[in-house]
């Protein structure tokens, strides 16, 4: 059995959440759950509504987006993986920053992944309640991101990735 | 420390991954990215360390199979 304390062990080494006291983890820790995905589950869809943050606590996830045109991707398209993600990433945080619509489909590789999700509205209330957290978040947020854009940058000059 | 590695492999079509070790990752390891085995020829720090946390770069090649 998960315990509070279990996630709260995980949590304190995520990323998301460096420079963050306990105190204010716990406060995160409280808005949000646990799932557990099997492989071939499709967790997100791009094109969808946003609504959640994932972190993965345990487990694999592939980000996969739709060939071809914006306009062609409702259907069944075609998708090309971009990334594999693992223990410790996050996922659907663009949804945090921009609102907008999933910009991929992510699928889970790996039998019991274990994901702990925080729906956006209510960390955006945390965020407007506490500013200092919700600089924090946004600005690990911003650095997460940069990451991923440096990987997908080596992956391009490289000439790496693609289908699997 | 943990070390968020970003993983790219060339010579063979794989996409790619991002993950959270406990260990940084150094050329000439053999890792395990799913279900295949890819030998590290590159490591480089693409951000420097923030917190607990190192950033690493590391670029595999795919392992011939006689060599496993």
């Amino acid at each position: 059995m998960v315990t509070n304390q279990s996630i709260m062990a995980l949590l304190e080494h995520i990323e998301l959440f460096t420079d963050l006291t306990r105190e204010q983890i716990e406060q995160i820790a409280a808005l949000g759950h646990q799932v557990t995905y099997n492989a071939g589950d499709i967790i997100i869809t791009e094109g969808s509504p946003s609504k959640e943050i994932y972190i993965i606590c345990d487990g694999l996830v592939e980000v996969e987006i739709a060939k071809g045109a914006v306009q062609d991707i409702h259907g069944a398209p075609q998708l090309s993986s971009i990334v594999r993600l693992g223990k410790g990433q996050v996922f659907g945080e663009m949804a945090l920053v921009d609102s907008g619509a999933r910009s991929a489909t992510v699928r889970c590789l790996k039998d019991d992944t274990r994901l702990f999700v925080i729906p956006r509205r209510q960390f955006w209330e945390l965020f407007e309640d506490d500013y200092h957290i919700g600089f924090i978040i946004m600005r690990n947020i911003a650095v997460d991101l940069s990451f991923k854009l440096r990987h997908r940058n080596i992956q391009t000059r490289l000439g790496s990735g693609g289908e699997v | 420390m943990i070390y968020k590695v970003s993983y790219v492999v060339i010579g063979a079509a794989h996409t790619g991954e991002i993950i959270n070790m406990d260990t940084p990752p150094r050329v000439g390891d053999r890792v395990q990215l799913a279900h295949e085995y890819f030998e590290v020829t590159e490591v480089i720090e693409l951000i420097p360390p923030r917190g607990e946390f190192a950033y690493l770069h590391a670029t595999c090649r795919p392992i011939e199979t006689e060599q496993l």
